[in-house]
């Protein structure tokens, strides 16, 4: 006799591989012994069976493909209650899946996205508001200054405190400036949501990988989550990928001709400030020690050990010293 | 709508300037990806878009069979959001059967939904490379299709052919190049595939996708 479960139900099957016994399942039975039986364990429905029958083998997890594919075609028969029980069973895995690590990739690639819309309005509107007022816009370089500025203060008091005696602008309309305005106060806000995001971002990742987020910063921790996908996947990664994660590009083209490419030297962590702040000439040796210790962190994190966040950040900035 | 040929049931074709395929579509009024519908006589047709799925592109390069038949089961690897599963649910019709596997739980939603319209297919979201973590999910099945993208490819499916395929089924499986090994030109990646394939199936054709699909081969096989 043979024992057989999948998400339809527990069969008996004998020695010529007719179905003898049977139990269906519902529909909440097949969704918890669905998740037993891919842990491999025993079913409530097949200890009946195991005990009723002296000789019977569970051909779950048997080795002999044969009597495997004796068993197989018997539940062609079944395409209806595979149908129904397959899309409870997904949909369940799919709420499952939702997980911080999701919400981490979400915001960080939310607020890559808003600083895109940001940059290209603010472009527009330096333009637009040059022609009223070009000696300002020429003198705020940074971007969020700049809005903020013209939003709050007048024409006049700005001609007062730059010194401008004869202005370029021109004195137009209020219903043109009215325009100008509007666009100016929609970029105000939109900066006023990334930067509530960036703080939500740092309160995940926090909570998350402390460690991480002490090594690499918010921004790259959340930005190499979402290049290997998960914390999880991150952790798998040796050194020397993370080292490279975000230069897959590169990476490849070196791959596919190595004499015309050199090989990428960092990926996204090139724009952490112990490499912009210091010599390009060190930034390859400072990524690799940045990534060996980012992998230590994440594994920290992963196995939830103590926080070391600080020491391997200031080892970071130690073995710099040495560089130099 | 004339059927292409006697090898190819439920598929259909329109000669125009170009060939054009199609399938009989099994929830009339519906698209799935954006594909034009076609009403002919009391039927209406989905075209079958070549540049989105390498069935149809690979039958455009006049691939000799398909081995796919009205009524039957299939097993399908690398879903994603059901593009080609929609023109096989066609194919295989109300009395045939897909388990539509992927395991991204992102496409897998969209799976869902195709799924609760048509009621031929069942999306499976589990990892391809090991059948036996979902075992429990799937039947016996008559033919066996593959687009996974990513490494071993040829692995995969043996593994996958010799658990769920019935004996002298057709399976078909896509090989992309890139993702096999970016270093090695497309060519010796797909011999090397067909080695493997040949130590295992029998493999009864084989065409290349340009200019469909860019470094992209298939290969039809039969279940020893
Ligand atoms: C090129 S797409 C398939 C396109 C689809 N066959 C069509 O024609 O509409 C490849 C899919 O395979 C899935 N995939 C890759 N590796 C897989 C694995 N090991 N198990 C299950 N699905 C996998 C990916 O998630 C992706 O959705």
């Amino acid at each position: 006799m043979y024992l057989y479960s999948n998400c339809v139900g527990t069969f008996v099957f004998n020695q010529n591989f007719h179905i003898r016994e049977k139990v269906y399942f519902s529909k909440q039975e097949s969704l918890k012994n669905s998740r037993l039986i891919e842990k491999g364990k025993i079913l409530d429905s097949e200890k009946k069976f195991l005990d009723k029958f002296k000789n019977i083998e569970n051909l779950r997890k048997t080795k002999d493909k044969n009597k495997l594919a004796r068993v197989l075609p018997k539940f062609r028969k079944f395409h209806k209650k595979f149908y129904e029980k397959n899309i409870f069973i997904t949909k369940n895995k799919i709420r499952e899946s939702v997980t911080k690590d999701l919400l981490i990739i979400q915001t960080i690639s939310s607020i890559e996205e808003y600083n895109k819309v940001i940059n290209m309005l603010v472009k527009r509107l330096r333009e637009w508001y040059a022609y009223y007022f070009p000696e300002i816009e020429e003198k705020t370089e940074d971007n969020e200054k700049f809005v903020d500025i013209i939003l709050k203060k007048s024409k006049s008091n700005l001609k007062k405190e730059l010194n401008v005696g004869f202005s370029m602008g021109k004195d137009i309309e209020q219903k043109d400036l009215d325009a100008i305005f509007e666009l100016g106060g929609q970029i105000s806000s939109l900066y006023s949501s990334k930067n509530k995001q960036e703080i939500y971002l740092e309160k995940l990742m926090l909570e998350r990988c402390p460690n991480l987020d002490a090594v690499a910063g918010t921004t790259i921790g959340a930005k190499l989550i979402s290049l290997a996908g998960s914390l999880r996947r991150l952790v798998m990664f040796p050194a020397s990928t993370v080292q490279l994660l975000g230069a897959e590009k590169a990476l490849f083209r070196h791959m596919r001709n190595k004499k015309r490419y050199l090989p990428p030297k960092h990926g996204v962590i090139v724009q952490h400030p112990l490499i912009q702040q210091n010599k390009k000439s060190l930034s390859g040796k400072i990524a690799r020690t940045l990534a060996d210790k980012i992998a230590l962190a994440v594994k920290i994190d992963y196995f939830k050990g103590d926080f070391k966040g600080k020491e391997l950040r200031k080892e970071v900035e130690d073995k710099i010293k040495e560089m130099k | 709508m004339k059927l292409l040929n006697n090898k190819f049931p439920g598929i259909y074709y329109e000669k125009r300037k170009r060939m054009r395929l199609y399938t009989k579509n099994l929830t009339p009024g519906e698209k799935v990806y954006g594909e034009r519908l076609k009403r002919k006589k009391d039927e209406e047709y989905r075209e079958w878009d070549p540049r989105r799925s390498k069935l149809a592109a690979a039958i455009l390069k006049r691939i000799s069979q398909v081995g796919l038949n009205v009524n039957d089961s299939v097993l399908y690897l690398g879903a994603s959001t059901g593009t080609t599963v929609s023109h096989i649910s066609d194919i295989v019709g109300d009395k045939g059967f897909i388990f539509a596997l992927d395991f991204a739980p992102r496409v897998m939603r969209d799976l869902v939904f195709l799924s609760e319209k048509r009621k031929n297919i069942a999306p499976v979201l589990a990892d391809a490379t090991q059948p036996r973590k979902f075992l429990h999910l799937v039947s016996e099945v008559d033919f066996l299709y593959q687009d996974v993208a990513q490494k071993n490819q040829a692995e995969i499916f043996i593994k996958n052919a010799s658990t769920f395929l019935k004996p002298g089924g057709f399976a078909f499986l896509c090989v992309k190049s890139r993702s096999e090994d970016v270093t090695k030109s497309p060519k010796k990646v797909y011999s090397k595939v067909r080695d493997k394939l040949e130590k295992e199936m029998i493999v009864a054709d084989f065409r290349i996708l340009d200019p469909y699909e860019k470094d992209h081969c298939v290969f039809i096989c039969k279940k020893k």
